[in-house]
């Protein structure tokens, strides 16, 4: 025997929980996706930076993961209410009658009977009629062959449609706040992401123990250079220490690409000369004795071979790290300044610059004495007052195969660590150039032919040859073609902002 | 039929059974007479079972007055017609103390008037003055009258049925609109189809007539009708239909809860707690009339036009631009679905 009430009841029960099902299913892929954000925020950072070149301050970033994650519990909040709400608003006795008065046709026979039937509102029961009772049996004959299971079932179209809508602000929203943080990393930026990424390809499974401190070093290197306590003296001691470690590693990587052959001639002593391959990273060499009757082979190995990505990326590294170390010299030489003239404005008896003395002045300056003994610079003692540190030939720059030196600062560019004669016919890999304002480069030595319709080139040795480096050619065109009035060096703090 | 001491015995199953069979045979045997307008009919013998009045209003020849004499005629209860003119007096109608001789001695004595019956027709009842229409609505509201400061109880059923002619306004008080409120229902009797006007004629100009069978046992009709009217009152209702008729009242109330633009624009005055009352007792005698005990939304919605036109008070611009009730009425139940 059908029980009216405890069918009514159970039915309130189950379009409660369809209610908090619906609610759910709208509101659970949004929150999933604020939730995803924050947690892959980094990762996203990752491949914005890898992908496009673009990063994300990390105190924007933390700020935006803060804001994220306050919506993420927003959402979650409003999913635990709605739903808290849905389940109260359809957990209604009298309401659920009426739903199944419209499943069974009952024209509100099962919404009366559960008025007076409700097991909330025993009150109720006074108002009972003495027809009541064909009341209860009319009820039963509606509800025998009802079933609230099969009656009421969980249509996700319309929460998945709400989801969907909700969905697609969220991530309209965190796209555009991370467009919005987005911006183009600094030289220090660039230089420490640029440590990371040889840290992480130097530290592999299968390297050695060297490897590992190596490339923990490169980490402590990038973590301080993006760290803003870290004095800029510290940094650029860090940095040049670094880059000598990583001039060490780009000589031992040419070491093995250049492949290098011993030949042994019988018991005479020879000579040989060594060819490599870049490409497989193995060296064969010939040797001719004295006597010239006897001939050695030989053979080496060179190290890992990256070819020319490997050489692109290192391009990349050693530009980032100019970059980045005259950034630090110019926000050293800013901390100097200022820190000298607090010291004067402390006591007041600090140091006044003298004529002549003034590193920031070109040119020559008149001595104090007012004699007029103007002293004219000599060679190479220009810029000197600029010239970074690095740029002596006492400087532990003196050593690295290129630096992408600026001329602003006085620092001569060096040529890469590169050559790219190819004979001819001979393709290499494209050299692929961002971002540069000045390219530096050599005319190659001058070459002949070897003979007449041979297709062999050979080295010129009679010829001269080019050793003096040319930079400042420019990409493209000027924007402005007129001369400017006034030519006058760029300040550094600029030269992110004008390209 | 049997009698009502043997109804309250039967069961609930029986006793809706009866009910619906004696208004079948009441429809039944007042449409033999009446040709067409069933479903006025239906609201006259409707508003009986609510124990309400019922005005009708037509133009003269639309078999008004046929219809009501049939009414009582087949429920076997008493009928008395009062014609309502300017010079009727109120004592014409509840009836007045005389000076009769009893055994030698004089003394006063009542002589009923026309309003003690069981089924009274008030025909044009806009043609008399607003005192002697008071007098009538008097009785209807307490079902009682008083004279010379005595109380004449009216035998149950009392039932009014006042015709009023809605053309020749001219020398007639139209009824007040607080007198309006006490009928149950206002029906609208219209003009004959012409099917229908050809059967009036091939039944009222013949040799005979028909004459309509009473369905109660002449004795008992009464009670047997009070005891109808005690089972719809048992008619249960549930709370979100009572919720549904309030807000239909408030839709229809100027300046009520979810009134709609309609009724604020054209309406002065909109239904009295009478008119949800007059809502709900229809429904309820709907309701039995399907076979069931409890009160459906198409129950309702059945009764609001007859429970609510005449209660809803039009003002000049409603006038002036022909909106009639009706309209209003159907307005607002369009824009007011159950979930209101």
């Amino acid at each position: 025997m059908v029980n009216p009430v405890q069918v009514i009841s159970r039915s309130s029960k189950r379009l409660a929980r369809l209610a908090v099902a619906e609610v759910a299913a709208a509101w659970l892929i949004p929150t999933l996706l604020t939730v995803a954000y924050g947690l892959f925020q980094t990762r996203t950072r990752n491949l914005i930076r890898s992908r496009y070149g673009y990063v994300i301050d990390p105190r924007h970033a933390t700020i935006l993961i803060q804001i994220v994650l306050g919506l993420a519990i927003g959402e979650l909040t409003a999913l635990a209410w709605l739903a808290r709400r849905a389940w109260s608003r359809t957990n209604d006795f009298a309401a659920t009658a009426e739903k199944i008065d419209d499943a069974v046709g009952a024209r509100q026979e099962v919404v009366t009977l559960a008025t007076l039937a409700a097991p909330t509102h025993p009150e109720h029961k006074e108002r009972r009629s003495p027809l009541f009772a064909m009341l209860w049996r009319r009820v039963i004959e509606h509800l025998e062959r009802f079933n609230p299971q099969q009656q009421f079932r969980f249509d996700a179209k319309e929460p998945l449609w709400r989801s969907s809508i909700l969905s697609g602000v969220i991530i309209v929203a965190l796209g555009l706040a991370t467009l919005a943080l987005m911006r183009v990393p600094s030289a220090v930026e660039a230089a420490s992401y640029s440590l990371r990424q040889l840290a992480d390809k130097i530290d592999t499974p299968s390297a050695t123990a060297s490897d590992h401190q190596v490339a923990e070093a490169l980490r402590d290197v990038a973590k301080d250079l993006e760290s803003p306590r870290v004095p800029p003296q510290q940094k650029l001691a860090e940095l040049q220490s670094i880059k000598q470690e990583i001039a060490k590693i780009d000589q031992q990587k040419a070491t093995g690409e250049n492949g290098s052959g011993n030949g042994s001639g019988g018991n005479s002593s020879g000579s040989g000369e060594g060819t490599g391959k870049g490409t497989t990273g193995k060296g064969e060499g010939k040797g001719q004795g004295q006597n010239g009757a006897e001939k050695g082979e030989g053979s080496g190995s060179g190290g890992p071979n990256n070819g020319a990505q490997g050489d692109k990326e290192s391009i990349q590294l050693q530009n980032n790290l100019a970059k980045a170390q005259a950034k630090l010299e110019e926000e050293n030489n800013l901390a100097s300044q200022s820190q000298v003239a607090q010291n004067q404005g402390k006591t007041g008896t600090g140091l006044v610059p003298q004529p002549g003395s003034n590193p920031n002045q070109g040119g020559p300056q008149s001595k104090p004495n007012g004699t007029g003994n103007i002293q004219m610079p000599g060679a190479g003692k220009l810029a000197d007052s600029r010239t970074p540190p690095g740029s002596s030939g006492s400087s532990p720059n003196s050593g690295d195969k290129g630096s992408q030196g600026d001329t602003h600062l006085g620092q001569f560019p060096k040529a890469g660590n590169y050559e790219r004669y190819y004979r001819l016919g001979d393709k290499g890999p494209p050299i692929d150039i961002q971002n540069a304002r000045y390219v530096t480069f050599r005319l190659p030595t001058s070459v002949v032919a070897g003979g007449e319709a041979s297709g062999k080139t050979v080295q010129d040795a009679g010829s001269p040859t080019a050793k003096t480096p040319y930079s400042n050619a420019p990409l493209k065109e000027e924007r402005v073609t007129a001369s400017p009035d006034e030519e006058q060096l760029l300040p550094p703090r600029y030269r992110d902002l004008i390209r | 039929m049997g009698a009502a001491p043997e109804q309250q015995q039967a069961t609930p199953n029986e006793r809706v059974a009866e009910f619906r069979k004696a208004f079948a045979r009441a429809e039944a045997e007042v449409g033999r007479v009446i040709v067409g307008h069933r479903d006025i009919v239906r609201k006259v013998l409707t508003a009986l079972f609510a124990g309400g009045h019922v005005l009708i209003e037509g133009v003269p020849g639309l078999g008004k007055t046929l219809m009501v004499k049939t009414t009582a005629d087949v429920l076997g209860l008493s009928f008395k017609r009062i014609q309502f003119t300017p010079d009727l007096m109120p004592s014409d109608i509840v009836g007045t103390q005389v000076l009769t001789e009893v055994d030698g001695r004089r003394e006063f004595t009542f002589k009923a008037g026309p309003i003690f019956a069981h089924v009274v027709l008030g025909d044009e009842i806009n043609r008399a003055t607003p005192k002697t229409q008071s007098a009538v609505l008097e009785a209807m509201e307490e079902r009682q009258v008083t004279v010379l400061g005595v109380t004449y109880k009216l035998d149950p059923p009392f039932f009014v049925l006042a015709t009023q002619n809605p053309i020749e306004l001219e020398g007639t008080y139209p009824l007040p609109e607080a007198q309006m409120d006490r009928f149950l229902f206002k029906v609208v009797i219209g003009a004959p189809k012409p099917d229908e006007l050809r059967e009036i004629l091939n039944r009222t100009t013949g040799a005979s007539t028909y004459q309509p069978q009473a369905i109660f046992d002449p004795g008992s009709a009464p009670s047997m009708i009070e005891h109808l009217k005690a089972l719809a009152r048992e008619v249960m209702v549930a709370e979100p239909l009572e919720r549904y008729i309030i807000s239909i009242i408030g839709a229809c109330t100027p300046g009520g809860p979810g009134a709609i633009p309609e009724v604020s624009q054209y309406l002065r005055f909109g239904p009295s707690p009478r008119g949800a009352q007059a809502l709900l007792l229809g429904a309820k005698v709907n309701a039995l009339l399907d076979g069931r005990v409890s009160v459906s939304y198409d129950d309702v919605n059945d009764v609001i036009v007859p429970a609510l036109r005449h209660r809803l008070l039009r003002n000049f611009q409603a006038e002036a631009e022909n909106v009639t009730t009706e309209s209003i009425i159907e307005q607002a139940l369009k824009r007011h679905t159950r979930s209101n």
